[in-house]
């Protein structure tokens, strides 16, 4: 029998999405990061034109339940973003960071507006890497966060992560139109939430090229399966030709943490700081293998061994 | 890969409707068969002509085999989709791992003692290895053989997998033991004694090479001798392992599915000589871990590795458990009135949802701190705590429900709830439903028997 490579012909492709600008764009980034551009769904198909990119999260505050074993690998650096951000990027190479303003939560620090501004252009500073700012998870708070961050962050391109529909997503998407930003939307595990939020994303003016999205990532053993058909079938419309989940997929594969295989201490399990690492590793690799092009990660060991391997999928 | 219509299923039926095979039509039945819900042998009016012709048109794109017989029986194979989320997975891959012949031979029978024993739970689940594979390293039969008896004295329902490359090896093996074990693996040099072997055996044949397209002269090869075959195209070691090796997986059940035949077998993938190439265990077992997790989403149908460390098993053992979980079916426990450990009327009444894993977390959390109480489960349609307070299905009407149907105000004295502290927002909903005090709980139900300590909840006394 003549064996002939089952590869399929797809109409439509994912948009290539830019973070970061460099001096000739605008910005003062030394590099930027390009997601997206997928135009078949297996790398044997079609080697994926831009790796998944692995961004450390970094947190404004450590006053967020950062889990031991985290604590442990980073040591001192989490009482201090800048400190954070800095050390990620010269001891793992990352190619973006992700500043998270969690301290601008109204449950936790309720801290204005002006200072996590501060913290932001401190660590605009302190790397040149690409930036995506992520809020705190207040609908409200994050609305005012965002615009000005879009402000601050004039010609920078970075991401605002993120926007749903529980907030008034329009007030961010104008923004970051103005100030050329990329936007993350979100939705709770559901492909029709995701798909009419993007809809209405596009319709307020940004383009494919200025989206990435978040269809929810359920950690290993708490959902993964139901986050491995969600992007799958994202993936599989946009190739179809869906216009509206045309864009990269970004993943919180930090959710690992949330079950409790990861950080319980069980002596039967072995020691958490095995499975931690491993969970996160895990539950990232298996949402890149189902599509996404961004994974937000957190321990060390885990960023390393999974940014070493997506460098294959563009091979 | 059109996916079967039940129209053309039921064009081959009796159409008499007679209710035997437990459907009331045959269109019924037809709509079971398509889901792989029934066997055409569960139809007694079908004629042996019709009934071989649904066979061949229900037989999936890849094959379903076994390793083993009776207790040591495991099933492999019998995909038929891609993607899960388009019908399902059957058939979840088990595990086999290795012990070898250069090992003393009490160090041969404890691993296989711990390989026997190895479980935990999960979900309601007791997650268990399923086989162990006996490695030549020595090249010697008469060692191996020794080896092989070990391993299968030492072990009561482990599939075996016998592998070397060197037919005599393999003979004396078989010598030892017959029950269909897997051969492994049968390369370009040797597969045409390999496969002779196990066509004597009726054992099923693993063919290894290394890569996708190098696989089907070799099928060729071994179809001339037995049906029963598994693919390997070669494990990737090294940091691209996990890519390039799923990648080669998916290539083979793409092309399996668009039905191009010589692939139409399960997939066959090793992790175990990781042990070798890396120096440090810990490093092994991590790199084994993190490549069989991946390959478990992306068709493994076998995996073989060499670590049994749990912290290195639980996250395979925890991807097959959900990449396998049938996306049709509801994950529910029964709603109702469960009683953990041995409560009375004293004892505190508790709140959760239905959705098996909520339900297991809650379980599993109190029974391990030896808590005595009642647990209402609700009925959320199988939706954890935040997911149903937030979609409408966790309110006081459903707790109302469950209280009644139970009779639990006939079982306990006091009237305290205690709901889960992801659930705070209905709260007032409720205490107004049922007229019973509420009290929030903790976020997870890990921290829940100190919770019930601290407040005094442990005895509820009026
Ligand atoms: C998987 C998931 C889904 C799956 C549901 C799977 C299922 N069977 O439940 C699907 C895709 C269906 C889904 C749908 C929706 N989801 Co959803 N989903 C999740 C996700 C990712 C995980 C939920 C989970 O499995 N948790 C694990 C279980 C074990 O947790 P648990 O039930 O809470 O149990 C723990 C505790 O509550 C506690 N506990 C339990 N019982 C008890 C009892 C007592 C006494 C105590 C003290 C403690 C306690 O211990 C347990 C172990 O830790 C979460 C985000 C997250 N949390 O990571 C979002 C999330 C819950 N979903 C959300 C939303 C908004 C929705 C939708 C409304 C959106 C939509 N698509 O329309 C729908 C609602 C559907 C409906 N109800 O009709 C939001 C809820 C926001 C909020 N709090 O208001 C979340 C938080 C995501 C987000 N950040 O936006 N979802
Ligand atoms: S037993 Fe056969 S003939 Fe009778 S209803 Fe079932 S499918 Fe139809």
């Amino acid at each position: 029998p003549e064996y002939e490579p089952p590869v399929e012909e797809y109409e439509g492709c994912v948009a290539e999405v830019q973070i970061g600008a460099t001096r000739s764009d605008g910005g003062s980034r030394d590099r930027v990061v390009v997601l997206g551009g997928e135009r078949a769904y297996f790398p044997f198909e079609e080697p994926r034109p831009n790796p998944p990119v692995v961004t450390f999260d970094v947190f404004d505050t450590p006053d967020v339940g950062i889990p031991g074993p985290i604590r442990e690998e980073l040591g001192d650096v989490i009482e201090d973003p800048v400190d954070w951000a800095r050390t990620v990027v010269k001891r793992y190479g990352v190619d973006i960071v992700t500043v998270h303003l969690v301290s601008t939560s109204p449950k936790l620090h309720d801290a204005p507006v002006e200072e996590a501004m501060e913290t932001l252009e401190d660590i605009l500073d302190a790397v040149k890497v690409p930036i995506i700012v992520g809020g705190s998870g207040d609908p409200e708070k994050d609305v005012e966060v965002f615009v000005k961050a879009a402000e601050v962050c004039e010609g920078e391109r970075v991401m605002l992560s993120s926007i749903n529909e529980d907030m008034d997503f329009e007030r961010v998407v104008e923004a970051a139109k103005e100030h050329g930003h990329v936007v993350l939307t979100f939705a709770p595990v559901d492909v029709n939430l995701m798909k009419s939020l993007n809809k209405k994303v596009l319709n307020r003016g940004l383009s494919k090229e200025d989206v990435v999205m978040d269809p929810t990532t359920c950690a290993l053993g708490y959902g993964i399966e139901y986050t491995i058909d969600v992007m799958t079938r994202i993936r599989l419309a946009a190739l179809k030709g869906d216009e509206h989940l045309q864009m990269p997929i970004s993943s919180g594969s930090t959710n690992a943490w949330a079950a409790r295989e990861a950080w319980m201490k069980e002596e039967s399990w072995g020691p958490r700081e095995y499975r931690g690492p491993l969970w996160e590793a895990v539950t990232a690799t298996t949402v890149a293998l189902c599509g996404a092009d961004l994974l937000m990660m957190f321990h060390p060991w885990a960023v390393q061994v999974v940014m070493e391997a997506m460098e294959y999928m563009a091979e | 890969m059109a996916q079967l219509s039940a129209m053309d299923v039921y064009n081959l039926l009796p159409k008499a409707n007679c209710g035997a095979c437990g459907c009331k039509t045959c269109m019924e039945f037809a709509t079971k068969l398509v889901n792989r819900e029934a066997k055409p042998e569960d139809c007694p009016k079908l004629d042996d002509e019709s009934l071989e012709k649904l066979q061949e048109l229900l037989a999936p794109p890849v094959k379903e085999l076994t390793i083993g017989e009776g207790d040591r029986e495991v099933t492999v194979g019998g995909d038929e989709v891609m993607f899960r989320h388009e019908l399902s997975f059957f058939n979840p891959p088990p595990v086999f791992v290795t012990v070898y012949d250069d090992m003393e031979e009490d160090e041969i029978a404890g691993k296989t003692e711990e390989i026997q024993e190895f479980q935990v739970e999960r979900v309601g689940e007791v997650l268990k290895l399923d086989g162990v594979a006996v490695v030549s390293r020595t090249g010697d039969p008469e060692k191996y053989a020794r080896a092989v008896e070990i391993a299968v004295e030492r072990s009561e329902d482990l599939a075996v997998a016998l592998i070397t490359t060197d037919p005599k090896v393999m003979e004396a093996g078989l010598d030892v033991f017959d029950e269909r074990p897997l051969l492994y693996p049968a390369t370009e040099e040797n597969v045409e004694d390999l496969a002779k072997l196990a066509a004597d055996g009726d054992c099923p044949l693993g063919l290894h090479a290394r890569d996708v397209e190098d696989l089907v002269p070799l099928v060729v090869e071994a179809q001339q001798y037995t049906d029963d075959l598994l693919l390997d195209p070669g494990t990737e070691f090294g940091p691209h392992d996990v890519v390039s090796t799923t990648d080669k997986l998916a290539e083979i059940r793409k092309a399996a599915i668009e039905e191009f035949e010589s692939f139409g077998y399960p997939t066959l993938v090793t992790t175990f000589p990781y042990a070798f190439l890396e120096d440090d265990p810990v490093k092994a077992a991590r790199r084994e871990s993190y490549l069989a997790s991946a390959c478990v989403l992306r068709y493994a149908d076998i995996l073989i590795m060499d670590t049994v460390e749990p912290w290195a098993l639980l996250p395979v053992l925890t991807q097959r458990q959900c990449v396998y979980t049938d996306p049709r079916e509801p994950q529910e426990v029964e709603p109702g009135l469960y009683r953990i450990g041995d409560p009375d009327e004293n004892s505190p009444v508790l709140v959760t949802t239905n959705f098996t894993l909520t339900y297991h977390c809650v379980a599993g959390d109190l029974e391990s701190a030896d808590i005595d109480c009642w647990l209402l489960v609700i009925d959320t349609g199988g939706l954890a705590v935040d997911v149903s307070v937030a979609g409408g299905q966790f309110t006081g009407e459903a707790v109302k429900e469950v209280i009644e149907e139970t009779d639990i105000e006939d079982k306990v004295e006091h009237r305290v709830l205690v709901i889960p502290g992801k659930a705070a927002a209905v709260k007032g909903d409720v205490e107004d439903a049922t007229g019973w005090d509420v009290m929030i709980g903790t976020q997870d139900s890990s921290e829940l028997p100190e919770f019930l300590e601290k407040e005094g909840l442990l005895r509820i006394e009026e």
